[in-house]
């Protein structure tokens, strides 16, 4: 299925908010305000986009820590991120989760996680309950796991790898293939060095494509959502791809070659593809894109000015919201 | 004597103690770092924490081992390798991870030599991180010693300063048994004077930082430095303190809480966990028993409130017990609430 | 313009970073820069790296020198463009407000120390040939100037205790005294002895914190000298007046059970029964065993219990149980011909009695003076939770008793 204009502006103008989105916490987290423990998703756009573009707000995803490309691409608000990032009250967790845990369950979005594979297994049973409210005819919700190749070494990714195949649930289980584990080579780290391929010995469809190229995504993620709602169970993605910055917002990156950052921004710029594509089979004009471009820009400026100024948690809240009644 | 970081220290008694006996290893995520990069450059990162700088270089792939994010496998391995006659030291990062690999720490690892009728001996040390104040969420700031403390089969350590993390890490690796042992991640900077050579600091034995007539303040980790603080407050208005940093959770030193509030009757403990089921509950069940006919006042605890950590710095703040609300509650305890 | 004017601050590299170093600046005063050209280095404990100047503009003021300290927000530069003047560049520097980081609990939110750097207090650790022992029976043993490694350990894995450090002490009894040179004296040097220890601390403890007031009464003996012999006969073994005066106090204590207390903190506690406490002079010191529920004992039973604590205590055999819980005191010195004395409490109790010796004395009966064996009563009491006619009219009912010594 071809996306129509209107989808594939509003793809472009998602992965554009989640580049300005991450270049700015880039230079605001280095001024100090902004406190904790930040993991940057820029460079890795067109997997977020590519994957949630078939998604609705009644589909579900489970997120990583490196979770705001995520949170855009599910529809989340960007302002209510901002404030969460700056640990501010009004946050789409009132300040209290922070980058690592953002979560809008209106959107359909069921968390940012700090533990690598925590996610997966949450996915399972969301689509559990997918698969029981399937109506008796038509197309049933999904649910995406997103995970680092990192993730993919964790027993309980195995076990909702199995057990998805096992009760032929919906679940898309997306791996973000970036190259490494925190400070370590997924060379190294996955033994077979082959996700796709262990994804695949669970019984389930596995495919691996160019994460930085959007079409590329979107089309495997098309394969796998008509899987997954029609009833045919889960599939795996692998999705190789790259990240601009560090494992977190300090990290010195002594793992990576000099000038692999650079040569990725240039050869692996999902943004500057998707404009190449579009160019080149005349959809859509350069102008349209660059509008786009400016007005992003405002509301991520809009976005971290009304963090700066929103108040900070009241010290009462810190008892709050452990329990709904105790 | 110089002074070394608590970072340092720990590093020093690894290098120290991987040099005496062959059969030490380190595994963990990244605790070289760089394998499988393109820089080509190993040791790329010393653990994310830099605590294992330099081993890779000193003693090789074989004994400092990287791993994939896999911590179950991480324990697993380790006591296994252990009951195989190595004495490994594993590092699972962050405290919080535990959760993922629970059952190998408290089902295999605290359980074999009971089990196996006191056959085996399993003589691992998992170090991790731990600790709230630094804006690092929900999963990556608990102190858990508690839970750990209250596993038969496991000791559990956490220092509050560079010296002693030295000499309790080194005697965690002589040790037979298995050994938590927990590094509070605000603590890795502070510097205090460390003994250039080997030492061992005994497991359950407290040390008394300060002595005093007026009460027993009882403080684990981070909270010592807090506790210092506090009384430094009160040293002003003529209150003395006995300190006790009781260095390791289990075992615990009874005794010297005991003969401590035998002088003082009234008792401050301060512990960065929840309230429920903590070391601070913990130690006041002990004054409330042998040491109940010493009380002269109800037993304050301190601790953090029954929540998970929040990420906001406005409401971390309030989350962590700092110097004021130790200072308080040693008022509280010696009856000169306002 | 303040738009115009750009900060360039400490970055914040990594969770752990308050603080860093300048190490170079690439470029100088006045010198043009362009977003993203790298402007000077930075060390924190862990790297040195680039920090890429964040905007456009004029480098018209280095703040921070190479080799200067600064926390994370601190203004390192300033960029501008060169329309902006002196003046407004100065007042922006002058108003500079970072961000700033702190991992204080207790800093005040925008308020903070920088690093969390400085000394901790180091541990005590000990060698592995070094006796294990808990730092209270260390200092103790300091004190006592017991030799720890004489001393063995009741604690886990044959730790020393106090207790241990105790019941060597007592046991090596007086310490050898040690000689000491005057010039022209010799005297001897005599540790204190464990008991001594804990006795000094007490009465420190009750003389300086308890507000005494004494109150004195002088009483008839005759008629209580004769019930000791009466029952002394009926029992057919020795009563002492002070097994009578043990009783008499008790009966006393029942009824006025305000003296029957201790203070602890800001609670009272009363009790029902009346545990004497007799002090006894010993070899080791002053010893105190109680005599438990004494208003339900007969004298005969009172001398039997008594006869058997004092024997105990001059063979230094009596047990923590027996010489804890008294709820009141009586100390008689009356056997060293004291006509009165008065006496320091004993807490947590809140009263005691001095009891002086029974003598004739002169006194006026019916206005006439006449002979009368009489003896002298002191109560020390505390004021804070006993008024003087409380006390007073405690010695009055004692009176009675006394003087009227059928009851007892």
């Amino acid at each position: 299925m071809e996306l129509d204009r209107t989808k594939l502006l509003d793809a472009y103008r998602r992965m554009k908010t989640i580049r300005e989105f991450e270049e700015r916490l880039h230079v605001e987290i280095a001024t100090g305000e902004i406190p904790g423990f930040t993991h940057l998703y820029a460079g890795q756009e067109a997997v977020a986009v590519g994957v949630c573009a078939e998604l609705t707000d009644e589909d579900y995803i489970v997120s990583t820590h490196r979770g705001h490309g995520h949170c855009i691409a599910k529809g989340c608000d960007v302002t209510g991120m901002m404030k969460e990032i700056y640990g501010r009250r009004d946050g789409l967790c009132k300040g209290k989760g922070g980058s690592m845990h953002i979560a809008d369950f209106d959107k359909g979005m069921l968390g940012a996680n700090a533990i690598v594979g925590g996610g997966p297994p949450l996915a399972v049973g969301a689509a559990i309950a997918c698969q029981l409210r399937r109506p008796a005819s038509g197309e049933g919700r999904v649910s995406v796991a997103f995970g680092g190749d990192g993730s993919c070494n964790q027993g309980t990714v195995f076990e909702a790898m199995n057990l998805a195949v096992v009760l032929g649930v919906p679940t898309i289980f997306v791996f973000e293939n970036n190259g490494y584990s925190e400070h370590t080579g997924a060379d190294y780290a996955v033994g077979s060095k082959d996700i796709t391929a262990r994804s695949a010995a669970f019984g389930m469809p596995a495919e691996r494509v160019d994460g930085s190229d959007f079409f590329a995504v979107h089309a495997a993620m098309q394969r796998a959502v008509a899987r997954a709602r029609s009833g045919a169970g889960p599939s795996t993605i692998e999705a190789t791809t790259t990240r601009f910055y560090g494992h977190f917002e300090g990290d010195p990156q002594n793992y990576r070659a000099k000038g692999e950052i650079e040569r990725q921004r240039a050869t692996m710029d999902c943004l500057a593809r998707f404009r190449a594509t579009v160019a080149a089979d005349g959809s859509i004009a350069a102008a349209e894109l660059d509008a786009i471009d400016r007005a992003v820009l405002l509301e991520i400026d809009a976005a971290v000015s009304a963090a700066r100024a929103a108040p900070m948690p009241s010290e009462s809240e810190l008892t709050t919201d452990v329990y709904i009644s105790y | 004597m110089p002074q070394l970081s608590m970072r340092d220290a720990i590093n020093q008694a690894l290098h120290q103690e991987m040099e005496r006996d062959p059969r030490v290893i380190v595994l963990g995520e990244d605790v070289s770092g760089g394998a499988g990069g393109t820089s080509g450059q190993r040791e790329a990162s010393g653990g994310i924490f830099g605590v294992t700088k330099g081993l890779l270089p000193r003693f090789g792939a074989g004994r400092v081992i990287d791993t994939p994010i896999s911590e179950s496998a991480i324990v697993g391995a380790a006591a296994g390798a252990a009951l195989a006659g190595l004495r490994p030291v594993a590092e699972l990062m962050f405290a919080d991870f535990v959760g993922v690999c629970m059952d190998q720490i408290y089902n295999q690892v605290a359980k074999f030599r009971y089990m196996f009728g006191g056959k085996s001996a399993c003589p691992v040390v998992i170090r991790m991180a731990m600790g709230a104040g630094m804006n690092m969420g929900a999963q990556h700031s608990q102190a858990i010693y508690g839970l750990l403390t209250a596993i038969p089969g496991l000791k559990v350590v956490v220092p509050s300063n560079a010296r002693d993390a030295k000499g309790l890490l080194i005697e965690a690796i002589r040790d037979d048994d298995p050994v938590v042992f927990f590094e509070h991640k605000a603590l890795y900077p502070r510097k205090c004077e460390v003994p250039e050579e080997p030492f061992r600091v005994r497991f359950g034995e407290a040390s008394l930082l300060r002595e005093g007539a007026d009460a027993t303040v009882v403080a684990i980790g981070r909270m010592v430095v807090f506790a210092e603080k506090a009384l430094d407050a009160l040293a002003k208005e003529g209150v003395s303190c006995d300190l006790i940093d009781p260095r390791t959770t289990s075992p615990l030193d009874e005794e010297t809480i005991l003969e401590s509030l035998e002088n003082t009757g009234r008792l401050v403990v301060v512990d960065e966990s929840p309230p429920r089921c903590s070391v601070a509950a913990d130690i006041a069940a002990l004054a409330a028993g042998r040491g109940f006919g010493s009380l002269k006042a109800p037993v304050v605890q301190v601790t953090a409130p029954h929540t998970p950590v929040p990420f906001s710095p406005a409401l971390e703040r309030a989350y962590v017990p700092g110097p004021q609300r130790i200072e308080a509650a040693i008022r509280q305890v010696l009856g000169r609430n306002r | 313009m303040s738009e115009q004017i750009h900060a360039v601050t400490m970055p914040k590299w990594g969770i752990e970073m308050t603080e860093g170093t300048v190490i170079r600046w690439n470029a100088s005063a006045g010198q043009r820069i362009d977003k993203g050209e790298p402007l000077l280095e930075v060390e924190t404990e862990k790297i040195v790296n680039t920090v890429d100047s964040p905007f456009s503009g004029t480098l018209r003021r280095i703040i921070a020198e190479s080799g200067e300290v600064r926390p994370v927000g601190a203004l390192l530069a300033v960029l501008a463009e060169d329309d902006v003047s002196e003046p407004t560049l100065a007042r922006f520097i002058e108003q500079f407000k970072g961000a700033q980081v702190s991992f204080e609990p207790d800093a005040a939110v925008g308020t903070a120390a920088s690093a969390a750097v400085h000394d901790a207090a180091p541990g005590t650790e000990a060698a592995d040939d070094e006796p294990r022992v808990s730092p209270h029976a260390k200092r103790l043993a300091e004190r006592l100037g017991v030799d720890l490694a004489r001393v063995r350990g009741s604690g886990r894995n044959g730790r020393i205790t106090r207790e241990d450090v105790e019941a060597f002490a007592a046991q090596s009894s007086a310490t050898a005294p040690a000689a000491v040179g005057g010039a022209d004296n010799t005297a001897v040097r005599l540790r204190l002895s464990p008991t001594r220890v804990t006795i000094a601390r007490r009465l420190l403890e009750s003389k300086q914190t308890i507000p005494h007031y004494r109150l004195s009464i002088e009483v008839q003996a005759a008629a209580l000298v004769q019930r000791a012999e009466q029952a002394a006969r009926e029992a057919g073994r020795r009563i002492t007046m002070n097994d009578l005066l043990v009783r008499a106090c008790a009966l006393a204590l029942v009824r006025h059970p305000e003296l029957n207390a201790w203070l602890e903190g800001e609670e009272i506690v009363r009790f029902a029964r009346a545990d004497v406490a007799v002090a006894v002079a010993t070899a080791n010191g002053l010893i105190t065993p109680v005599v438990r529920g004494a208003e339900a004992k007969s004298p005969a039973e009172i001398a039997t219990v008594t006869a058997e604590l004092f024997e105990r205590a001059r063979r230094g055999e009596l047990t923590r149980e027996d010489i804890s819980g008294g709820t009141f005191t009586i100390s008689n010195l009356g056997m060293f011909g004291l006509p009165r004395f008065d006496a320091i409490i004993n807490p947590p109790q809140v009263a005691i009695l001095a009891v002086g010796v029974a003598e004739d004395r002169v006194v006026a009966i019916e206005g006439a003076a006449a002979v009368a064996k009489m003896m002298t009563l002191t109560l020390s009491a505390d004021h804070r939770v006993i008024d003087g006619a409380v006390g007073a009219a405690f010695l009055g009912t004692l009176r009675t008793l006394i003087e009227e010594p059928q009851r007892l």
